[in-house]
């Protein structure tokens, strides 16, 4: 294997481990979205086992595939029954994912453009899609966290989720602005390098947001106080308060 | 961990100026009354928008609040604004 691979392969059980993790959430609450977010950390991981064996092509198929769920994990967990920019979102992924797609192909066959030019509109329109995933992705997450920061009915923690999505959300996006400066295959360069960093801040920050250690949210949790009290309410008390 | 019950609890007590932990009781209530043995930290966002529109209703009706259809309303839209928590906590 190449140097970099084993790199890949570390990423790779972090996707595997989040998906795990998820996985057994979803199995206690049968939440739809939970799903979403499972077979979208097994897709990473399997998207990263092409990037192994440096299948270019399954990698990128793999990533549009990828970014469709993620799209579709934050229409159905933040934008069930509002306005939403989902099926055009969609839509520009799918279309920047197939020219990917092509430009790659005409990469790799040297056919009509120069290798460098159909490489560096392939990374264009990668790089383009993960940044629409990322934007999305950060609104998201900023704008409903926005709705209820000053609440204190929301324990730290959930918000220290909200500013973990953010925060890796800016790193899908940085990932994504420099995949367009990153060099033909078998060089490394500054911007290969900054993406690195990304995608290891990414992956770091994936996995502590939905993984989320107790020791954390005690962390996060430190000095607030639950006003919960609900359970030592009969049902005959809780009526008589109502009225 | 009951950050939905809390959250959505306080809602309604600013909704109905009566004390928020009757408040927080009444969405246990209703959520009961619907999907019997279940909180509402366990329930989908569909399920939730169900409840906020029926038994919570009929709940709110039995304590003769004012105005519970559009109290339903609006913590209905409130949810539809704040779902996200039905994940993210």
């Amino acid at each position: 294997m190449y140097q970099a691979a084993y790199l890949f392969v570390i990423f790779l059980v972090f996707r595997v481990i989040t998906g795990a993790f998820l996985f057994g959430k979803w199995r206690q609450t049968k939440k739809q979205n939970l799903l979403l977010l499972v077979i979208f950390f097994f897709m990473n991981a399997l998207t990263l086992l092409f990037l192994v064996f440096e299948n270019l092509m399954l990698y990128d198929v793999n990533t549009i595939i990828t970014m469709v769920i993620g799209l579709v994990f934050i229409d159905r967990t933040f934008y069930q029954d509002r306005k939403s920019p989902f099926k055009l979102l969609l839509a520009l992924t799918l279309v920047l994912g197939a020219l990917s797609v092509v430009f790659l192909m005409i990469f790799q066959q040297s056919i009509i453009f120069e290798p460098n030019t159909s490489f560096l509109l392939h990374n264009i329109f990668v790089g383009a899609d993960f940044a629409i995933f990322g934007l999305w992705s950060f609104i998201a997450a900023a704008s409903s966290l926005k709705t209820f920061s000053s609440s204190d009915a929301v324990e730290p923690w959930v918000k220290g989720r909200y500013r973990l999505v953010k925060f890796y959300s800016i790193c899908i996006i940085l990932v994504g602005s420099l995949t367009l400066f990153t060099p033909v295959e078998g060089t490394v360069n500054w911007a290969l390098l900054v993406i690195l960093v990304a995608n290891i801040l990414r992956i770091a920050g994936e996995t502590i947001a939905w993984i989320m250690p107790n020791f954390l949210k005690k962390y996060y949790n430190r000095g607030y106080t639950t006003t919960a009290l609900i359970e030592e309410l009969s049902e005959e008390e809780i009526m008589e308060g109502m009225r | 961990m009951s950050n939905v019950t809390n959250f959505f609890g306080e809602y309604l007590a600013s909704l109905t100026e009566k004390e928020t932990r009757s408040c927080k009781g009444m969405i246990r209530l209703a959520v009961l009354d619907k999907f019997p043995g279940k909180t509402p930290e366990q329930i989908n966002f569909n399920e939730l928008k169900e409840v906020f529109n029926t038994s919570l209703k009929e709940r709110l009706d039995n304590v003769s609040t004012p105005n519970t259809e559009q109290i339903s309303q609006n913590i209905a839209s409130y949810l539809v604004k704040n779902q996200s928590l039905l994940t993210m906590a």
